[in-house]
Parts: C-alpha cells; sequence; structure tokens
C-alpha cells in the first residue's frame, strides 16, 4: 500500500470549542490507483487530501506513506515534497517568478538534477499541459489569462514528476476543450503509473477518469468502492447534495444496465434499441 | 493555520462584550494613560490591579489574554537588552565596547518592558470584545469632531473596517499559498540571510497579487451597488449610552485621576 490512513482525527480548537473537521478515517490506496473523492463543500475532503500532503498534522492517527510515518520527528518531508504533487484549487494564484520558465522550474529548485534535465522536464510539463515551449518560456505567468495561467500552475507541479498526485478541483472554471484536454492528459499520467486522488464534484468527469471513488460525508468516510458500486447508491448520494454521472442517473430511468461513463451509456441504449427494433 | 489567531474578537458572554462599543474606546484611553503613567510601585500596582479586574469581567480566557505576549517575547526581550546596555554610561556595573550595563538602564528597560506587556494585554481585551465593526463605527462617531478640519471621517471609517474584515480573509489566502509553495518545494528555513529573504518571495508576491485584486473586486462591487463616497450617510438606528456605560466610563475616568496623584 502507497498511502495508509490509520484512525485519522482532525480537530480544530477554537477558543475551547472544538469542532471535529474528520473522525477516524481509515484508508489504504494503493500504488496507481486513481481516485475521485466527492462531498459536499465543508465535508473535510480538502483537510483530508492536506494530510494526505502533509501539509496539515493529524490530532490523532497516523498518515503512512510507503509504510512511514510522515509525521513522525525522524521522517524528513522533503522526501515526501519530491514524491506528492499537490495542486490546489486555484492554482493560478501560487505564480509569481519572472518569466513562465522559471516558475515552472522553481518545483526543481532544490533537486539535484542537471541545468540540461531541469530544461527537459520544464519542457514536457509545459507541452503535457498544451503549451508550445520556445513561445512561452520567456512569458510572464502574470500577464497570461487566466485559463493559460492555471495551466502554467498546474506545470509547475508536474514539472517535479511526482509520484503521487492530488488535485483539489482542477477542472472548476475551466471551459469543456481545457477540461477534456485535461481529464486526457490526468488518464495519461495515470497510464504512466502515477498514483491520482482527484476532489471534484464532477461526477461525469470521475467517472470517466477514476476507478475508485472515495465520499466524505461530515468528516466521515460515507461511501468507499468503484465508481459503479458508488454510482448506484443514487438516493444515499442525494441525501449528501452529491450527484450520480449522466449515464448512471439515465441508465436508471430507462431501465438499462448501470453503467456510469458516457461510451458505456450509448452503447447499452444502442444494444436496447437494436434489440427492439428486431 | 492549526492555531487559532491572536487578538481576534472571541465570542462570550461578558460585561465587557455588552458594554458599548464607544464608550469602551474611550475607557480603553483613560486605562490607556493609566498603564503608560505607572512609574513608582504604587501606580504600577494600581494598573495592574485595574488591569486584572477587567480581565476577570472580560471572562476570555487566560490564553486567549496572552497569546499576544508569547509571540512578543524575543521582542521583549530584545527591548530590555537595548535600554539596559545603551541607556546610560554612567555608573557602569559591566563595560564591553560600546555596551554599557548600568542600574539606570536595566530600571529604564524593565518600566518599557512593564509598559508594553501592559498595554498589549489591554489592547487584546479591547479587541477581543469588541468586533472589527463596531470599532470602527465607535471611532467613526468619536473622531466626528475632525470634521470641522475638513478631515474625511467617514472614509477613514470605512477605509478601516474594510482593512479588518479582510484580515481574516487574506490570512486565510497566505495560508493556502504558503501551502502551494510548500508542496511546490519551497523552503522557508535557510541560514544565509539574503538566501532566507530570497525564499519568502514566493509567499509575498502571490499575496500582495491578491489583495490587489480582491481591492478591485471590492471597489466593482461597491460601484455596481451604487456606492459613491461615504458623505451624508445616516446610522440606521441611534442608540443612546446606557447607565451602565456612563458608570464604567466614570470608573476609568477616577482611576486615571488617581493614577495621576500616585
Amino acid at each position: 500500500m502507497q498511502i495508509q490512513l490509520k484512525q485519522l482525527c482532525l480537530q480544530y480548537d477554537c477558543e475551547g470549542r472544538k469542532s471535529d473537521v474528520l473522525q477516524d478515517i481509515d484508508l489504504q490506496i494503493g500504488r496507481g490507483e486513481f481516485i475521485g473523492i466527492m462531498g459536499r463543500t465543508g465535508c473535510g475532503k480538502t483537510s483530508l487530501v492536506q494530510l494526505m500532503a502533509g501539509l496539515l498534522t493529524p490530532t490523532s492517527g497516523q498518515v503512512l506513506i510507503d509504510g512511514e510515518d510522515i509525521n513522525s520527528r525522524h521522517y524528513d518531508k522533503t522526501i515526501l515534497r519530491g514524491k506528492l504533487g499537490y495542486v490546489f484549487q486555484y492554482p493560478e494564484y501560487q505564480l509569481f517568478e519572472t518569466t513562465v520558465y522559471r516558475d515552472v522550474a522553481f518545483a526543481l529548485k532544490y533537486s539535484k538534477l542537471s541545468k540540461k534535465e531541469v530544461e527537459a522536464r520544464v519542457r514536457q510539463a509545459l507541452e503535457d499541459m498544451g503549451f508550445d515551449f520556445a513561445a512561452i518560456r520567456e512569458e510572464s505567468p502574470l500577464a497570461l489569462s487566466g485559463g493559460e495561467k492555471r495551466r502554467v500552475a498546474i506545470a509547475g507541479v508536474l514539472a517535479a514528476q511526482p509520484e503521487i498526485l492530488i488535485l483539489d478541483e482542477p477542472i472548476a472554471g475551466l471551459d469543456p476543450q481545457a477540461r477534456d484536454a485535461f481529464l486526457k492528459l490526468l488518464k495519461k499520467l495515470h497510464a504512466q503509473g502515477t498514483t491520482i486522488l482527484m476532489i471534484s464534484h464532477n461526477a461525469d468527469a470521475l467517472a470517466d477518469c477514476a476507478h475508485r471513488l472515495i465520499v466524505i460525508n461530515d468528516g466521515k468516510k460515507a461511501l468507499d468502492g468503484t465508481v459503479e458500486e458508488v454510482f448506484s447508491h443514487e438516493e444515499v448520494l442525494s441525501q449528501m447534495h452529491l450527484d450520480v454521472s449522466f449515464a448512471s442517473r439515465m441508465s436508471k430511468k430507462l431501465a438499462l444496465p448501470h453503467s456510469v461513463t458516457y461510451e458505456a451509456f450509448v452503447q447499452n441504449l444502442k444494444a436496447k434499441l437494436g434489440g427492439d427494433a428486431q | 493555520m492549526n492555531r487559532s489567531m491572536t487578538g481576534q474578537y472571541v465570542q462570550k458572554d461578558s460585561v465587557l462584550h455588552k458594554m458599548d462599543a464607544r464608550a469602551k474606546l474611550l475607557c480603553f484611553i483613560l486605562l490607556l494613560v493609566v498603564m503608560l503613567k505607572a512609574k513608582t510601585v504604587f501606580s504600577y500596582g494600581l494598573a495592574a490591579v485595574t488591569l486584572v479586574a477587567v480581565c476577570a469581567l472580560s471572562k476570555l480566557s487566560f490564553s486567549a489574554l496572552t497569546s499576544t505576549l508569547s509571540r512578543m517575547t524575543t521582542f521583549l526581550i530584545v527591548i530590555f537588552l537595548m535600554n539596559a546596555l545603551f541607556f546610560s554610561t554612567q555608573e557602569a556595573i559591566w563595560k564591553w565596547g560600546i555596551f554599557t550595563l548600568s542600574r539606570e538602564g536595566i530600571v529604564q528597560g524593565l518600566h518599557v518592558v512593564a509598559h508594553v506587556v501592559l498595554v498589549l494585554v489591554l489592547s487584546n481585551l479591547l479587541t477581543c470584545t469588541t468586533t472589527p465593526i463596531e470599532l470602527t463605527t465607535a471611532l467613526e462617531v468619536l473622531l466626528k469632531p475632525l470634521k470641522v478640519f475638513r478631515i474625511p471621517v467617514e472614509m477613514i471609517a470605512l477605509v478601516l473596517s474594510v482593512a479588518l474584515s479582510f484580515i481574516p480573509t487574506l490570512l486565510q489566502e497566505a495560508d493556502t499559498i504558503r501551502k502551494a509553495q510548500i508542496a511546490r518545494g519551497a523552503r522557508f528555513e535557510s541560514r544565509n540571510l539574503i538566501e532566507k529573504a530570497r525564499s519568502f518571495l514566493p509567499l509575498i508576491l502571490p499575496i500582495f497579487l491578491c489583495a490587489f485584486r480582491r481591492a478591485d473586486e471590492l471597489s466593482l462591487a461597491m460601484e455596481a451597488r451604487g456606492y459613491r463616497g461615504a458623505a451624508k450617510r445616516t446610522k440606521k438606528a441611534k442608540i443612546p449610552l446606557k447607565k451602565s456605560d456612563l458608570l464604567a466610563l466614570g470608573i476609568c475616568s477616577c482611576i486615571c485621576a488617581v493614577q495621576f496623584f500616585l
């Protein structure tokens, strides 16, 4: 298991009043999984992934990454920084350098890579995000458009080539084309062996990419299973103010075999129509 | 941020919380004089007793009242040493180069530290028991006489209230940016001073941009809702000072007067 959470609790202490953000979360995530995380606003999903990234310290419980407790005193967090990439909700706000090249290379500042290797990685990351490397490298990141800024910022995380990639609402606010391109890139990274955890409200995107879904409700793990399993509990999800994918909802309405992705739904529908016609 | 912020409004049900902000601000100024006028044992005693009494009235926890102090420890030590070592060159107890440890200096240092501690706790009391909105409204009322000199009091009050209400938002954004840069491998600890200053660039620049963006959005939002300067604004309700507020003002004035004779 690459990531293990054991009895993880997180509490905030506000002047004597304690509020539980997360309670008793047990979770095991294997290498190379693509996991979607769902939950209504304020349920604790961002806190959960920030705990995994070592950006928050749990009140009790353990976070083990590759078998090592990341909050133990002897753990060197720089190892974790090299292994794990984290794309924040509005990553464009973290840009600060004078050129796009320097901003993307920032993540590699403390790595022991040669200049050539750094350039190769920056080029790769920018091209993955759909940029023309030569044209963009000397631009000021702050002068780009909103969508471009976001892609540059994500490239800044990808340049470190993390084994684990955590994304907090990465596609919110992207136009459909940019969104599809981005999901395609995530699939490619996943195929290359990256473990991906993606927080999203977009059930269709999750059905399209993720293999496993974890649903957080009121600081507790409510559902955990394959996308098909989780989306078969439509009522439970709607009580938590969550949605299933379009395909899942439609296949239920039309009494078709349950499917979660658009492609599978279309196939089932065609099969049904074809069958009726005969 | 895991730890809660210091000097921020804490909701409690106490006499101090219920007090009118205008009266509270005036009392604060009077007590500030009491704290700063302390010079002798008796006057320090009076200041300390007054402060403890007000603290007790506030029902705030010990940690809420002193949290600012623990953060300022280094500052307090530094100002003490500066006073102790540089204040006087006579009656040196110990001398080394430009440093002269003198009795006078130590006394002066203790005075300064004591005054700072008293004032810090007192201001903590004010900000922990008064919401920023109440505070700025009170300030606006108390500054009104300055309008005679064509000072735009309403504008100042608006600027203050906007600034105060954006502190938590900006702190939160700063925290997010800090985390984002740490996740990207930024390191904020370095022995080299120039390196250290440089390493804060990834934090400071985005935070500034954030603040400007917020300011831009807010001004647009205000204009979109028809805001045309704060002139001739009237209050929804005119609340007169309560008897208890006047009583508090009276007591504070008495303490202040006594302090001048001690």
